[in-house]
């Protein structure tokens, strides 16, 4: 079973276009997986519209899409507005909300197509568009298993993981980890110290072959941004290492990196898992890049 | 005096001559470097229609080595950007050491096939 993963949209907060960014993209996030013939879209930021102009270009009669968004903050829905695909009305898009209580993304996602905010109207959109809520611990979707798991984030985000014959990606966006560390006071003090992770995000990234998460920031950054509902980008490696992870997709880069700095960021988080004495394969996510996972 | 003459001499023969890698426009094409595995050091230049590297005879861009596929990558320009794509190879392809199926190529990226690093520099 062919088991794709594609980066569309990789920086946090905000669209940054520009000679700058151009190695690891501008876009805010959208992920594109395709398990086995099925699609699957995780957030609607700016790179969704490129997303949907590829989709189309694929010539397929039928797009069938189930999306997942992490939050309905705007860098994490102002594409969708953009997503071609969901103006025809072949198409059939299956809108998820994680299980339990709060507004359904469905009704925020077609909130910021008021008339206020975008000049048509979310119920001119012609494709299928389906609310739907993940029941208990793990949905069924085409035999693909998903997974939620809350994050810290200002106003709430949601993390999902996809299981699908034996391979497991983790999508795990907007997430503070730092403050919820075991040893948060003395990990800051001195950064080079292992950071304790919590045990539930150990459980749900446990074994991914892939996970994809928001290390935002540099240890320096985040001195001044505590609080802002990212974490540092080296505190995922230790989460990944804890959790036995295959290879880690640092995303949500910070819109004020350019693509050096985004580099030399990776390069921080690649020394510290050597000095963990981990041989964890760490990139950063970059526009355009796919991955196979097998 | 005499430095200056030496200096000005144009009866020395140059040893080296540079040809840079421009069109007749002056504009510098997308090019890969290959500066690892056989046939290593070599130039390859990127051009308007896509391009398969392999061991093939078939290969648009061919690289004797036991050690890549015979159709292992493609090479598609879209735009001003060129992207490459894994085509099912054996040993894989590898982003600046991450093991990829396809990816948009940026300045200054190392590919890796095989026993073959290729590096990429953008044109204008």
């Amino acid at each position: 079973m062919d088991f794709f993963v594609k980066f569309w949209g990789t920086r946090g907060s905000i669209p940054t276009p520009g000679h700058r960014t151009q190695k690891f993209g501008g876009n805010t996030s959208c992920v594109e997986m395709r398990i086995a013939d099925e699609l699957f879209i995780c957030d609607g930021g700016s790179g969704i519209r490129e997303l949907g102009l590829d989709l189309m270009a694929r010539g397929s009669k039928n797009i069938i899409g189930h999306m997942f968004f992490s939050h309905t903050h705007w860098d994490h829905i102002q594409g969708f507005p953009f997503f071609v695909p969901a103006y025809l009305p072949q198409n059939t898009f299956h809108v998820y909300t994680a299980p339990g209580g709060g507004k359904h993304t469905f009704e925020l996602l077609s909130g910021q197509m008021n008339s206020d905010y975008f000049p048509v109207s979310f119920s001119d959109l012609g494709a299928c568009i389906i609310p739907k809520r993940l029941q208990g611990r793990e949905t069924i979707i085409s035999n693909i298993a998903v997974a939620s798991c809350e994050m810290n984030h200002p106003g709430g985000a949601v993390g999902y993981s996809f299981k699908s014959a034996g391979h497991k990606v983790v999508y795990a966006l907007d997430n503070e980890i730092d403050p919820l560390l075991e040893n948060p006071a003395e990990s800051l003090a001195d950064a080079s110290i292992p950071r304790k992770i919590p045990q539930s995000l150990v459980d749900f990234a446990s074994g991914a072959d892939l996970l994809i998460a928001d290390g935002q920031y540099t240890d320096e950054e985040y001195l001044s941004k505590a609080g802002w509902g990212h974490s540092r980008a080296t505190t995922l490696v230790d989460l990944a290492i804890c959790a036995g992870v295959k290879q880690l997709a640092v995303m949500h880069h910070d819109p004020l990196q350019d693509d050096e700095a985004v580099s030399n960021k990776i390069e921080a988080c690649r020394k510290r898992a050597e000095s963990l004495g981990s041989e964890i394969i760490v990139f950063g996510a970059r526009e355009g890049m796919e991955l196979k996972i097998e | 005096m005499a430095g200056e003459r030496d200096w000005d001499d144009d009866t020395i023969p140059a040893k080296v001559k540079i040809k840079p890698h421009t069109d007749t426009h002056g504009r510098r094409p997308c090019i890969l470097k290959q500066t690892h595995g056989p046939g290593a050091p070599q130039v390859f230049i990127l051009g308007d229609k896509s391009q398969v590297m392999g061991r093939s005879a078939e290969a648009d861009v061919r690289i004797e080595s036991g050690e890549i596929s015979r159709r292992h990558l493609l090479f598609k320009r879209t735009g001003s950007e060129y992207s490459c794509t894994d085509l099912n190879s054996r040993n894989g392809v590898y982003l600046n050491g991450v093991k990829i199926h396809s990816a948009v190529l940026a300045d200054g990226d190392s590919l890796q096939i095989g026993n073959i690093i290729l590096l990429y520099s953008k044109g204008n």
